[in-house]
């Protein structure tokens, strides 16, 4: 948007500008936020013979959960960080 | 039977040579009018050699189908045996029973070879009985060693209020705290309650440094998982409900945990890592120039460019780092008095991993070129590897466990005579640590234990399958 350092700083946002960005990042969270929960309820209740024969929760159901959750925000974050960087250089960064 | 088909007559009309060649031809199989009507002309035995194809063929397929299906079914017997400690009740703040895993790469071979015995032997069971599990790997000798000796070490200095590192880099600090302190302006809006992430927007394009490093952070520096999804906005409780391990609400400390040792090697390592954590000293040892400097004044000019080659050698990358303590020391050294040996026990109130018991597990990797046949029966025969590997792992399931006697130093040791000749004599050469005297004090011994096995009854075992 500058050449040679004129142009002065970045425009400052608009609160309109603002509350889209709110929005979206909110969609954002919350979309990710359904597909962990789909994913992990998929993969530790459903796929079990025992699913929903007890009403609290067993060990192998429990370690399962924290597993699922565990690698889903970490592949979350790592994906996360790719694109920032995807979006700072334009190519992909190598990890 | 031919005799009363119709064919061999009308072709008898013809020359003699072709009757009698028919006549053989024709006398092997079985064939009727229906099923010629059929379009099948004569069902018979196929020649000799696609016989000996098809048998060889068969043998070799049908051998490894067999051995495949009778994995099957010892697993399916296992996991059926372990399923009851899987099923018990586990409250949201508490963690299962967590054991170790330390494999290493079977000789002559990757690491891939000894993760695949885990993966097929040990992992369904341990899966089906709740255990959490962590996985410790190398892929040089001594890693394992130093991981562990270094673990306890930092434990030690722990409890002794001692810093991590002697001497401490000035560089690396400065530019650690720089770029906290940098983080910590950009951030300061994080401090709001609420959802963190929609005053993001506020803080990227304001900043003139856009080339810096402040634009890329770590996603997880922004916000925590738990912030975004808002479950401590409703559920205040929940955040002072603690975490408990249920390895830390055990009675007899010895029932908590466990560690596994996949590979003679990884049983080797893993206890001289702790005796070389408790016995020796809590930080590396200054190499003895005094010792270096008679050694080379008495010997010629030719022992000393070796020796300066040996010293390279050990900073090499290649090589893990040298133990901090000799065997020979052991006798003399003190028992790790940082720790109170009355309870050994870390801020959770999980016994320390080295005061777990052991559960010691052989690689059956083998190679050469004269055991290629005892090979292909191994391969023929996994299951009963499996067996023993089951079995193993179900005394880990059932604590099964009993103090660690002087014998049990040969756990696994059979593994020994599978490895080749020439990689032994190599390790022996280049002083690798699974050649040297496998050393150990009673003082270290004392805090041992080994998981035995369960000796599961066939017969039992088959009806419960059925």
């Amino acid at each position: 948007m500058s050449f040679l350092g004129l142009g002065g700083a970045a425009p400052k946002l608009t609160s309109e500008q603002k509350i889209q960005a709110a929005t979206s990042e909110l969609d954002m969270v919350t979309t990710m936020f359904n597909q962990l929960v789909d994913s992990c309820h998929k993969k530790c209740f459903l796929n079990t013979e025992t699913s929903y024969a007890d009403g609290e929760l067993n060990k192998t159901e429990s370690l399962c959960i924290d597993r699922c959750v565990s690698k889903y925000f970490e592949a979350n974050v790592k994906v996360g960080e790719s694109m920032q960087s995807v979006g700072k250089s334009g190519s992909l960064a190598k990890m | 039977m031919s005799d009363s088909n119709p064919t061999p007559e009308s072709t008898a009309k013809t020359t003699t040579d072709v009757v009698s060649k028919a006549a053989k031809v024709e006398s092997k199989g079985y064939t009727n009018p229906a099923l010629q009507m059929m379009g099948i002309k004569r069902i018979k035995l196929p020649s000799r050699n696609w016989m000996i194809f098809w048998t060889v063929l068969g043998t070799l397929s049908g051998g490894i189908a067999y051995d495949k299906y009778q994995q099957q079914q010892i697993r399916l017997k296992y996991i059926e045996l372990s399923k009851k400690f899987g099923q018990e009740h586990c409250k949201s703040n508490e963690l299962p029973r967590k054991i170790r895993i330390y494999v290493v790469p079977p000789p002559n071979d990757y690491l891939t070879e000894g993760l695949k015995y885990f993966r097929k032997f040990v992992k369904p069971i341990l899966n089906s009985s709740a255990i959490d599990f962590e996985i410790y790997t190398e892929e040089r000798q001594g890693d394992i060693r130093y991981a562990v000796a270094e673990e306890i070490r930092k434990l030690r200095r722990a409890k002794a209020g001692l810093p991590d590192e002697l001497e401490t880099t000035s560089d690396d600090n400065d530019t650690t705290t720089t770029t906290t302190t940098s983080n910590t302006s950009d951030i300061d809006v994080q401090k709001f309650p609420g959802i963190t992430p929609i005053n993001l927007p506020k803080i990227e394009p304001s900043e003139s440094d856009n080339e810096g490093e402040g634009e890329l952070k770590q996603v997880k520096d922004l916000y925590d998982p738990v912030d975004v999804l808002g479950i401590n906005l409703y559920n205040k409780s929940l955040k002072q409900t603690p975490q408990i391990k249920q390895d830390s609400q055990i009675v007899d400390p010895k029932d908590a945990g466990g560690v596994i040792c996949i590979g003679r090697g990884a049983f080797k390592e893993y206890l001289n890592g702790i005796h070389e954590g408790l016995l020796g000293p809590l930080y590396k040892p200054k190499p003895k120039e005094e010792e270096n400097t008679k050694v080379i004044s008495d010997d010629d000019k030719g022992d000393m460019i070796a020796f300066k080659d040996e010293d390279d050698k050990t900073e090499d990358s290649k090589k893990a780092p040298k133990s901090y303590i000799e065997p020979s020391d052991y006798s003399t050294a003190q028992l790790a008095p940082e720790l109170s040996l009355n309870n050994l026990k870390d801020d959770d109130n999980v016994p320390y991993f080295f005061t777990q018991p052991i559960l010691v597990l052989r690689n059956y990797n083998i190679s050469g070129f004269v055991n290629q046949f005892e090979r292909l029966r191994r391969f023929y025969f996994k299951r009963e590897q499996m067996k023993d590997y089951s079995d193993s792992v179900m005394g880990l399931v059932l604590k099964n466990h009993r103090d660690f006697v002087k014998s049990d130093l040969t756990l696994a040791s059979q593994e020994e005579k599978d490895w080749p000749h020439k990689w032994v004599k190599t390790g022996i050469e280049k002083n690798s640590e699974w050649f040297k005297d496998f050393i150990i004090d009673d003082k270290v011994i004392g805090l041992l234990s080994v998981y035995e096995p369960i000796k599961t009854d066939n017969d039992v075992t088959e009806k419960k399958s059925n």
